[in-house]
């Protein structure tokens, strides 16, 4: 009897002692803060090189605000795991103090309420003057009638080639002003194969998140068509009086990979992803943002050029801005504001204008000897292919259901690649399915 | 007395026999050990394939990542890799993070689930085989869709960003009860019967006949465990928002981002990461010796 | 038995052993199962206030040709789970012997086991790439002339996955089939010598009944797996092409997260769960059976 009172007594001790090593960590990672500093969560995504400088900056932030703190709240990933976390942070109600967010994501966050009214800050702020800053950005900003961020960088999409291939080929490089039809030629005659038939050069390649986000809307305008009416309150694919010049432009980007194969099909393009066949030199030319001289600065032997889209009645070209959001129930939204106006008016743009990111928000930033000098290439294309150019977010009911219908276009497109349907049909699908979604009372 | 060549010594040794074996006995033994090691090889090989490719690649330069024809063999040769990638972010913390989390996570659940797995496999209660139903019901249950309530449990627990809201969720997981469940099922009766005869208490059944006789099962579910704490990545993304409490499965994420992949940096870290769940595993083989089961038994 | 005799004299024992796992799984697995399951009847949207719709997340669902395909996309996944469970036996057999050098082998094999699926899911998408990935080399060197598009082929892309998923998950379970063929006491096989059984006739009438127990813990958990599977769709084909490879759960996460549907999401889990469920019930129901036959 006793002998089995003293096993209990043993393990019930042991029992409590093992139960009381959780207690432990709580005690012993309290970190109670009590102090009068107010500490700011910035949440971002980026290099680790970029985050780098940035920390630099936001230090010199810290130094000239005592009394503010910065953390920076670094979201690792290709962009999916950025908005969970944003999306789960709101959800339990801690969301960052400042988050960076881009175009097609802002409408998104505005119309489901996430983000925070930021006009009246904005205008009483004598130093946010509209005329420092490109237009484009402002436009983009607004919705509305209200600011719900602060301007930090933008980006529009360009032709970039590889110069040595050209060469090579003893090929002109592409030029301003390029049509579609010159565009196939020039590029059939850069594509290598081997003995086999297999590729080994293509001529020309997107990026790989084209068809996820829709970026072949691009085509659609510079053909004279359109897929969203009334800045995205109506899906017109496959409506008249655009179906046809829509049908034409998609016919013609379903043949870059299918008829002339200058072009991987879209969803090995997705294969591809990790390995930027631009970059490997297996590609003549990419459609790309103005964020790539970044990257092609790490690559040592590459001699690379940069100019507008070939069209084929309009020259379009999107434009995307990258901007800085105070999420509705942040804990410090003034001193966030503060820290989104100290990157958006100061140094930072000019440090932005160096690494070749993208397009500092900032006019002033962009005629520095920073902006022209840093690049051996003539940076200043992107801006004035810009003002040809529209939006790529849209700020009406499909903003909402954006991500649905990326889905709905992607699958039934690669459909049409894999030979399962025709053009026609697809689009009369996605139409029907688009119209659907957007109809549905949420 | 048998002439002992050192061919025949090295043989006996290699082979582990006695050296009174038949020269017959050792080439027939020495022919199948030989099969046996040549279809390992290949099986061994065939697995080993792509883990060639991430140490070649985790040896490279970026422009020779993806050069065709695929380059097996570096040229140049770039050890600075391991450290550059060491550097690129705060690995050591990672490392600590890891180790913190995946060790509680284990003894946690190690020690939770063979005290529960004990009593669903020999103790008799009232709902026993109702309740263990319910236990394996959840593991139907896609983490995806309860990844919210818990985020928010823990948001009100103010546990967000700790160790806690790390190790926790992990540790409570059916898994383990459900394994070791049907190992004890496995152990004999009488061998209880025996020790409760002898006047043993149910603990001390479990302590000293159950556990040890469970010796692979513990370290398999040990092994399992730490392995599913070391490379979770879903749940700490979002659980976690500063550097210094990062793991490593974030750590190696960061390598990916918006603009590509820094592939020989990303495999050289990934390399690194692999190291520790690899020594757990090599460790835990000692209990996977039949010698100790069997002595057991006959004792 | 004598089990009959262990009374309630003591009937706190039982929870004794029972409270710390139970009290961590209540708080941690049944309180935001629960939730979910109220999230099922409701629509939400993460970002605002839940809001009560009753039965109509499962009648969209139900005439959701979406769900309806990608349920089958997840069923045939599951075919690979007998050759999985034979390939890992047949590991676990190889290595289960005492010569030298055998943990080296055991830990290779245990490697794929060990690397985090981002790693192992990109070396895989290289190797599985059309033109420049190491299979399709191989295979062109053997003289097949148009070798499959794998990833990016709508016949191809599940078998991939399938072929990718035992490879990586083969010395997982492998591990387990180990730990159970070391735990069958050597005088069975002793015994079934001296009645002059082969290799053939010991592993049918010795091993086998003896694995029964661990067969159907890793035939349940593989199959609760396979109906969940996600990070290698996640990583490798992002459900493409054309959602040839989506599988329930990719839809359910891309539902919560990305369309903003968590009650939507949630009742897909729920009605998942539930076929798991009724699958499992049914493995369980056989397992008691065999159970009562070799253990009494």
């Amino acid at each position: 009897m006793t002998r089995v009172l003293s096993f209990k007594f043993r393990t019930v001790a042991r029992v409590l002692l093992f139960l009381a090593l959780p207690l432990l960590f709580l005690v012993g990672c309290e970190k109670e803060n009590k102090s009068d500093l107010k500490e700011l969560e910035f949440m971002l995504s980026g290099k680790p090189s970029e985050l780098k400088v940035l920390r630099k900056q936001i230090d010199r932030f810290e130094a000239e605000n005592p009394g503010i703190k910065v953390h920076l709240l670094h979201v690792p990933g290709s962009g999916k795991e950025y908005e969970q976390k944003f999306l789960t942070m709101a959800a339990a109600g801690t969301p960052a103090d400042l988050a960076m967010v881009f175009t097609m994501i802002y409408y998104t966050y505005i119309q489901r309420g996430t983000l925070l009214d930021l006009t009246s800050m904005i205008e009483e702020d004598p130093d946010f003057r509209k005329e420092d800053y490109f237009e484009t950005n402002w436009e983009g900003l607004e919705y509305h009638g209200a600011y719900y961020g602060v301007p930090l960088m933008w980006i529009t999409y360009v032709l970039y080639y590889n110069k040595q291939i050209f060469d090579k080929e003893g090929v002109k490089y592409p030029y301003d002003g390029m049509r579609w039809d010159e565009f196939v030629d020039v590029a059939k005659r850069l594509v290598h194969r081997d003995s086999d038939g297999r590729i080994l050069q293509y001529a020309f390649v997107w990026p790989d998140f084209y068809m996820k986000e829709s970026l072949w809307y691009l085509l659609l305008h510079q053909n004279g068509g359109r897929a969203l009416l009334r800045d995205g309150d109506e899906y017109v694919l496959g409506k008249e009086p655009y179906v046809r010049a829509n049908t034409e432009a998609l016919r013609y980007f379903i043949d870059l990979s299918e008829k002339h194969h200058i072009s991987p099909a879209s969803y090995e393009l997705e294969q591809f992803q990790g390995m930027d066949l631009f970059l490997e030199g297996k590609a003549a030319m990419k459609l790309s943002g103005s964020w790539e001289p970044f990257v092609f600065r790490e690559r040592k032997f590459f001699e690379w050029g940069v100019t507008s889209l070939p069209f084929s009645t309009n020259p379009y070209t999107f434009h995307s801005s990258t901007m800085l959001v105070v999420p509705k129930g942040a804990k410090h939204p003034k001193e966030a504001f503060k820290l989104a106006k100290y990157l958006s008016c100061g140094e930072h743009q000019n440090i932005l204008a160096e690494t070749g990111r993208a397009i500092p928000s900032l006019i002033s930033a962009t005629q520095t000897d920073f902006y022209k000098k840093s690049f051996e290439v003539d940076r200043d294309i992107m801006i004035q292919v810009a003002k040809s150019g529209g939006r790529s977010g849209y700020k009406g009911k499909s903003a909402m259901y954006r991500s649905e219908i990326y889905d709905i276009e992607k699958r039934n497109l690669e459909l049409v690649f894999l030979h399962q349907i025709s053009l026609e049909e697809a689009i009369q699908r996605i139409q029907q399915r688009v119209e659907n979604v957007l109809s549905k009372e949420r | 007395m048998v002439e002992t060549s050192w061919i025949r010594r090295f043989l006996c040794w290699f082979l582990q026999v006695g050296h009174t074996t038949s020269r017959q006995e050792l080439l027939r033994k020495g022919f199948k050990t030989m099969l046996l090691y040549l279809v390992l090889v290949v099986t061994a090989f065939s697995m080993l394939l792509p883990f060639l490719w991430t140490l070649s690649t985790s040896l490279k330069i970026p422009e020779a990542v993806f050069i065709y024809p695929p380059q097996w063999i570096p040229d140049p040769v770039v050890w600075e890799n391991y450290p550059a990638a060491w550097n690129a972010v705060p690995f050591g913390r990672f490392f600590l993070n890891s180790f913190i989390v995946a060790i509680s996570t284990t003894l946690g659940n190690v020690f939770t689930s063979s005290l529960a797995a004990y009593a669903f496999a020999r103790l008799t209660f009232p709902g026993r085989d109702k309740i263990f139903l319910v236990y394996l019901a959840t593991l139907m249950v896609p983490g995806q869709v309860t990844m919210i309530p818990v985020f928010v449990l823990l948001k009100n627990l103010g546990w967000i960003d700790t160790y806690q809201a790390l190790i926790l969720p992990g540790m409570f997981t059916a898994y383990g009860t459900f394994l070791l469940r049907q190992f004890f099922l496995t152990i004999p009766r009488e061998l209880e019967e025996a020790a409760r005869i002898d006047g043993c208490g149910v603990f001390q059944i479990y302590w000293r006949i159950v556990l040890p006789l469970s010796g692979p099962a513990l370290a398999t579910l040990a092994t399992f465990v730490f392995l599913g704490s070391w490379n979770e990545f879903l749940w700490p993304l979002l659980v976690v928002n500063s550097m210094n409490m990062k793991t490593l499965p974030l750590g190696l994420a960061g390598f990916q981002n918006l603009y590509g992949t820094d592939w020989s940096l990303l495999m050289a870290a990934s390399n690194m990461v692999i190291m520790p769940v690899l020594l757990l595993y090599i460790v835990n083989q000692r209990f996977f010796v039949k010698g100790i089961i069997m002595g057991a038994l006959k004792g | 038995m004598k089990e009959a005799s262990q009374k309630s004299s003591r009937w706190w024992v039982p929870w004794f052993f029972l409270l710390p796992s139970f009290a961590g799984f209540c708080t941690f697995m049944l309180l935001p199962i629960g939730a979910s399951l109220c999230m099922a009847f409701c629509n939400w949207d993460i970002l605002s206030p839940p809001r009560f719709i009753g039965f109509q997340n499962f009648v969209t669902l139900l005439h959701d040709r979406d769900f309806w395909s990608y349920l089958g996309n997840t069923l045939y996944f599951m075919l690979g789970i007998p050759i999985q469970m034979a390939v890992s036996l047949f590991l676990a057999i190889l290595v289960d012997r005492k010569i030298r050098g055998i943990v080296f082998f055991r830990t290779i094999f245990f490697l794929p086991v060990v690397s985090s699926l981002i790693a192992v899911a990109m070396v895989w998408r290289w190797i599985y790439h059309p033109e420049f990935g190491v299979l399709n080399e191989l295979l062109r060197w053997v003289g097949v002339s148009h070798p499959p598009r794998w990833l990016g082929s709508l016949d191809w892309g599940k078998p991939s996955i399938i072929i990718m998923e035992v490879w990586r998950v083969a010395g997982y379970d492998m591990l387990l089939y180990l730990a159970a063929l070391q735990a069958i006491p050597q005088e069975l096989y002793e015994a079934a010598e001296i009645d002059g059984a082969n290799a053939w006739e010991k592993f049918w009438h010795v091993t086998w009944p003896m694995l029964s127990f661990v067969n159907f813990f890793v035939l349940v958990t593989r199959m609760i797996g396979g109906f969940q599977i996600f990070g290698q769709i996640f990583v490798m084909t992002q459900g493409g092409p054309a959602g040839s490879t989506t599988s329930l759960v990719y839809y359910i996460y891309r539902n919560a997260f990305e369309w903003f549907r968590m009650g939507y999401a949630s009742a897909i889990a729920w009605v998942l769960f539930l076929l798991m469920l009724g699958v499992t019930l049914l493995q369980w129901k056989l397992g008691q059976k065999r159970q009562k036959e070799t253990y009494g």
